[in-house]
């Protein structure tokens, strides 16, 4: 596996590519641009939300205005965004019993079932994501999952539902999602983070806790936001750790040093608590927002970007 | 290279939060996840602590990223002194929603009997985690109760990183009228007559609803409301004194933001549901700036010392880092001219996580 770049087999070993992380980690930034990597190497792709992200709506946009940016990936890259009530009124209907959908939801039954049942919210996302993999329409299906507060919910509701129901078709349901989750050649779970101290220790605890209960393999780890450390010479930056006056220059290059510093510190630190984990880097982009262009840059790194697994 | 100057064209702004904390007793923090709201909520507290404020943070973020912040093991559903200030007057508490939702209906069942029967329903048992906001509605309901404690003068809650971080505000609405669900209370009970063929239709419901989740399901949520039958009142009543507290005067919702295009875009929603709600936002956080660097500081060494290559890697970093930083207050900008907020702290982005209450009184430094 060394050297492969990892998001890159992560795509071409499942069709479904789960990324999910705590909010404000960049994990729709990192779905949307997995997706245009999946869309560039030739995979016809489904980007995935339960809400568009910014980064998914900037991508519709460019599609809908031809931007010339991802001209070559739109014939292959549809967007979509999963409403939980649509999808039960739209398998209610599958099933025969159209007309029964709208009125369980405007008198709150659905609610009530929805809190009888833990997790069935959940379970309708992955039977419409299972159900999209066996249309055999996508090659690459990437989720951008609900933050990881809910990830184990998300995650074991299938099997939380196959305990409670024993008969019907949520049983059936639930089988089918479970047999998806479990098996590394359909599905995998990207877990995005930042290289800060809580960040990595709520990823490394997230994966080993998904780990032992075994409900879907894990993909590789995204480490995003990553500071490049500052290219200079040893005699320089020698010269700067002893330099006594006041300079802007200076300030900022101690900022920035310190901050790619901490960030290795907690590399490390999560490479010491999963050392079977395989990494994916992606660098600090100096901005507040990414356009397109940016995005298919990054969907280049993540394409591009050698594993430095041991 | 261009520098944007940041103090051109932006409004005017003259308070940090300071003054909330003494004419305030209640400080709701709220905003977007990963913006820092739970180590803002704790230097709050650690600043009014430090000003002679005897002070309760209230939390329900489960990361327990707070009781990290403060040094501290464990704190639990009951307040916890803090003594790493010296000074004292500091209490931290941590949420458990189950285990005040448990009290609550132990409170308003009329008898053990009745209590016991919801406590070990399995609807009951998922409904704090499944009902949207019902885990921060009971944060409010914890909320109400600690404000009622004379050890306090000050209260700071955090809110929860969630997608819909304010459903906290509609949750009593939801959660009565999810008691009050007709199809479930009328299949409960045949009631009289002319409510019985609505019961039939409600009944067929049901029947097909245990087709496709399996009967066991069905009965168990008629069970639970059977169970639950005369204790709506309580909730209501109770509802409706959480909600008069969150509107009183005394109570100050602050918004937490970080400078970023995703970020502030969710800040403005919930800006704008805040206001649906009829609530205004008292004061902004933004937070993780970067630091300004640029102010036209040479040192005459380092032009002597360093090859030309080396300081255009140190000239092109600090122009970067500007831009930057440009970029980030045009992103402020276009909150404070959305949001309006009447008082507003800029917290600088530590190049590291906060690890101890020193951090936290230096940001509270920051904010108030």
């Amino acid at each position: 596996m060394a050297g492969k770049p990892p998001l890159k087999g992560a795509l071409e070993a499942a069709t479904l590519l789960i990324v999910a992380g705590k909010g404000g980690v960049g994990k729709s930034t990192i779905s949307t641009a997995t997706a245009i990597a999946a869309a560039g190497i030739g995979r016809r792709t489904a980007l995935v939300g339960l809400s568009h992200s910014r980064a998914a709506a900037a991508v519709m946009r460019a599609m809908g205005e031809e931007d010339p940016v991802l001209a070559a990936i739109a014939p292959r890259l549809r967007i979509f965004e999963l409403r939980p009530e649509e999808i039960l009124i739209e398998y209610l209907e599958d099933h025969g019993m159209a007309g029964l959908g709208r009125r369980l939801i405007s008198t709150g039954v659905v609610t009530v079932i929805s809190t009888a049942i833990p997790g069935i919210r959940e379970l309708l996302v992955l039977a419409k994501l299972k159900q999209m993999e066996r249309s055999g329409e996508f090659d690459s299906i990437i989720l951008d999952a609900p933050a990881s507060g809910h990830l184990l919910t998300f995650l074991s509701s299938p099997k939380g539902l196959a305990d409670i129901a024993n008969v019907g078709l949520l049983r059936t349901q639930s089988d089918e999602v479970q047999a998806l989750l479990s098996d590394p050649a359909r599905s995998q779970l990207i877990l995005v983070t930042l290289a800060e101290e809580t960040p990595v220790s709520e990823t490394s605890q997230t994966y080993t806790e998904i780990e032992s209960l075994g409900v879907i393999s894990l993909g590789p780890i995204v480490a995003n936001a990553l500071q490049a450390p500052i290219g200079i010479s040893q005699h320089s930056r020698d010269t700067l750790s002893e330099l006594g006056e006041a300079d802007d220059r200076l300030d900022a290059y101690r900022f920035v040093s310190t901050k790619a510093h901490l960030q290795l510190e907690n590399l490390a630190e999560l490479r010491r608590a999963l050392p079977n984990c395989h990494l994916a880097r992606v660098p600090f982009v100096y901005a507040t927002g990414l356009g397109v262009s940016e995005l298919a840059r990054l969907a280049e790194h993540l394409l591009s970007e050698a594993s430095d697994d041991n | 290279m261009t520098i944007d100057k940041p103090a051109k064209g932006e409004p005017v702004i003259p308070n940090k939060l300071g003054d909330l904390l003494r004419s305030r007793r209640v400080i709701v923090l709220t905003g977007p996840g990963g913006v820092g709201k739970t180590s803002s909520a704790a230097a709050i507290a650690v600043g009014a602590a430090l000003s002679g404020i005897r002070t309760c943070v209230v939390t329900i973020d489960p990361a327990k990223r707070l009781a990290d912040a403060l040094g501290i093991e464990h704190i639990g559903n009951d307040p916890v002194e803090i003594d790493a200030l010296g000074a004292g007057g500091l209490w931290a508490v941590m949420l458990d929603a189950d285990a005040t939702f448990d009290d609550l209906v132990v409170k308003y069942a009329t008898s053990d009997e009745q209590a016991g029967r919801i406590l070990s329903n399995r609807v009951y048992q998922n409904l704090t985690r499944n009902l949207s906001g019902v885990q921060e509605y009971m944060a409010m309901e914890k909320l109400f109760e600690l404000h009622n404690d004379p050890r306090f003068e000050l209260l700071v809650v955090d809110t929860p990183p969630s997608a819909n971080a304010l459903d906290f505000l509609d949750a009593p609405r939801r959660l009565v009228s999810f008691l009050d669900n007709r199809v479930f209370r009328l299949i409960m009970s045949p009631g009289p007559v002319l409510l019985r063929p609505v019961s039939f239709a409600a009944k067929a419901v049901l029947k097909t609803i245990s087709r496709v989740v399996g009967a066991e399901v069905v009965d168990e949520a008629v069970a639970f409301f059977q169970d639950f039958e005369g204790m709506e009142d309580g909730f209501r009543e109770r509802a409706q004194i959480v909600q008069a507290l969150l509107h009183e005067d005394a109570t100050a919702f602050v918004m937490v933001s970080a400078p970023r295009g995703d970020t502030v875009a969710e800040a403005l929603s919930f800006g704008e549901k805040l206001a649906g709600f009829g609530f205004s936002v008292a004061g902004l956080i933004s937070n993780r700036h970067t630091p300004q660097f640029q102010t036209g500081r040479r040192s005459t060494t380092l032009e002597a010392t360093l090859d030309v290559h080396d300081r255009e890697v140190l000239d092109a970093n600090l122009a970067r880092m500007e831009l930057l930083r440009g970029a980030e207050e045009a992103e402020l900008a276009q909150l404070i001219s959305k949001l309006e907020p009447p008082r507003l702290a800029r917290v600088p982005l530590l190049d590291r996580d906060v690890a101890s209450i020193e951090d936290l009184a230096q940001m509270a430094r920051s904010l108030l």
